[in-house]
């Protein structure tokens, strides 16, 4: 080595041989740069490849609540005199598609005098705005039945529907759209959707990682954390590995696993995610559920899902208030200077109450249930759901935080 | 009894009312006795009514009665390929002529007939027809599978765009997430 560096010295001088040197080494630094895609390759896809053993596609039937929600606006009704095979038609609808209309001029008298529009009531009102972010426009409806409230969340991306729930119209053949996650080694399943009982009319058909199919059935669902139990007929997957920690952190990797088009990405976790998914964190542990702006921690969880695994329901102490998440954009964020933290609104407080009795009142921010952030109703169920003893308020009030200890009824 | 296609005619002439007063009595008369010559002439009344609906639609230019448009040539021309059969059939005996003549008006009338379950009562001949406002609603193959009367056509637009907004309700809740944001604890 020493001979060779000597005769390129005396050759052609010591800054040609530098140059050279360079050169030379060039090649290795390239080489090392692709080094570093292939294993990020290779990581992502092992990443992925140990997720699938814990995934699994389930078809589901389409959801009664929809009808429900909807059900002082349908057609049949608000259309009292609606002749009755118009009335059997609309009330039980196509087997796939949708209805149309045509007028046309009629050969026959009405059955009496009455005019059917006389019953038709004004409907809801939808409130529907474009929200601007990153994975393009989402379009929120917001409606309310009795103290609940939902949002119809429907993001348009590249003129593709990311869905929370597939549904498959018709519900013909096998057509398994929605994920769900192996629970534990006797085949419990955890699909992050509200399903009920009623809905389900036998098994449903599940296809496993290994691309083999199956049938589960229900266990039990929660309808506020939003979750619901099946169960394999029998037992097959890699039971998950459900994340210690409530939340990724910000700044972290996490891979996303979403129904839509059986999408799969990593993405920098910044805080939320106007997506629906599984959210995944580096290390393969499934870290919570993202629902358009909501997350429900998978550890957080746990609590509820053992319930409904246990007996196929979650029971919960009774504060006795009503309280809605204070969404992005929403006047009372800039009201109370709430900035991107988790709060909610108690809109209602009931007479007599837990909650009345421990000196709530309507208009409070709650910030912290348990000393834990909630900022949307998952949460505070799942939370309340691993209740044990008199909870703990953290509540914002004339611009001061202040604390309540909610003791409930036995 | 009369051949099919003769029988058709007839009943044809007897609904555009260009019949002689003798000619459509004995025609009745005939109608009395014949329950399938009945059914024939029930079978026309409708398709006179699908055709109706049908150029009613066209006029303004919906799809769905485009789609009607199609059905109603394909019952024509199956209604045709009937008739043929029937002509053939016309040498067979009278007995055996009766069965398939039943069931040539039962073949023709099942595309007509299905898209139009709904209780459509025909208008009594010489009886003044009191055409008024209907909505045909159609399934997602563009069939006709029921028709609700109304007095105006503002009440018939009110309950079209009823049943489209809560379709459209229901879509938009089938394909969009559905997020929980207030209830009570």
């Amino acid at each position: 080595m020493q001979m060779a560096v000597r005769v390129c010295l005396r050759s052609i001088g010591w800054p040609a041989c530098v140059l050279a040197g360079v050169l030379a080494c060039a090649p290795l630094a390239g080489g090392q740069e692709t080094s570093l895609l292939q294993q990020l390759d290779r990581e992502t896809q092992a990443l992925y490849q140990q997720v699938q053993r814990s995934v699994v596609r389930v078809q589901l039937p389409p959801p009664a609540w929809l009808d429900e929600l909807l059900a002082d606006e349908h057609p049949a009704r608000r259309w009292q005199q609606l002749d009755p095979e118009v009335r059997k038609r609309i009330e039980t609808g196509p087997p796939s598609g949708r209805l149309g209309t045509v007028i046309v001029p009629a050969t026959q008298p009405s059955a009496d005098g009455k005019q059917p529009g006389d019953d038709a009531q004004d409907g809801a009102t939808w409130q529907v705005r474009p929200l601007p972010g990153p994975s393009g426009v989402q379009i929120e409806s917001r409606r309310q039945k009795g103290d609940t409230q939902v949002i119809v969340v429907t993001p348009q991306i590249d003129g593709e529907s990311q869905l929370g729930l597939r549904v498959q119209p018709g519900q013909a053949g096998f057509a398994p759209a929605n994920l769900a996650i192996v629970l534990d080694e006797a085949g419990h399943l955890l699909v992050p959707v509200y399903l009920q009982q009623r809905q389900f009319d036998g098994p449903v058909h599940v296809e496993l990682g290994d691309g083999r199919t199956a049938r589960a059935t229900f266990v039990g669902s929660d309808r506020q954390t939003g979750l619901t139990v099946l169960k394999l007929d029998q037992p097959a997957g890699a039971p998950v590995r459900i994340s210690d920690q409530p939340r990724p952190a910000e700044g972290s990797l996490v891979m996303i696993l979403s129904p839509a088009n059986d999408a799969a990405r990593l993405a920098v976790w910044t805080g939320a995610s106007r997506e629906w998914g599984m959210v995944i964190a580096a290390d393969g542990a499934v870290v919570g559920f993202a629902r358009h702006g909501q997350f429900l921690s998978a550890s957080l969880s746990m609590p509820a899902i053992r319930a409904l695994i246990g007996s196929g329901q979650v029971d919960r102490p009774r504060f006795g208030m009503v309280v809605v998440e204070i969404r992005e954009g929403d006047a009372l964020r800039q009201k109370h200077a709430l900035g991107r933290r988790p709060a909610m609104h108690v809109m209602r407080v009931i007479p007599g109450s837990a909650a009345e009795r421990a000196g709530l009142r309507s208009g409070d921010i709650v910030l912290e249930l348990n000393d834990q952030p909630v900022g949307d109703v998952p949460t505070f169920a799942a939370i309340l759901a691993a209740h044990d003893g008199p909870a703990t308020l953290t509540i914002l009030r004339d611009g001061r935080q202040e604390r309540f200890e909610v003791r409930f009824d036995q | 009894m009369e051949p099919i296609s003769d029988q058709t005619e007839l009943l044809e002439q007897y609904l555009d009312g260009t019949l002689e007063a003798d000619e459509a009595a004995r025609v009745e008369a005939l109608l009395r006795e014949d329950a399938a010559m009945r059914d024939t002439l029930e079978q026309l009344r409708l398709e006179r009514d699908l055709r109706v609906r049908v150029f009613a639609s066209l006029e303004g230019g919906h799809r769905e009665a485009d789609a009607a448009a199609e059905r109603f040539v394909a019952s024509v021309a199956r209604r045709e390929h009937v008739r043929r059969l029937a002509r053939m059939a016309r040498f067979v005996a009278a007995a055996a002529a009766v069965v398939l003549i039943g069931f040539g008006i039962g073949w023709t009338g099942r595309a007509a007939l299905d898209p139009q379950p709904g209780p459509v009562t025909p208008v009594a001949q010489g009886e003044a027809a009191s055409y008024r406002v209907a909505v045909a609603v159609t399934d997602d193959a563009g069939n006709v599978v029921a028709v609700q009367p109304f007095s105006s056509i503002d009440e018939a637009e009110r309950f079209s765009r009823d049943l489209k907004a809560w379709q459209d309700n229901r879509r938009q809740l089938e394909q969009g997430g559905v997020l929980l944001v207030g209830d009570r604890f």
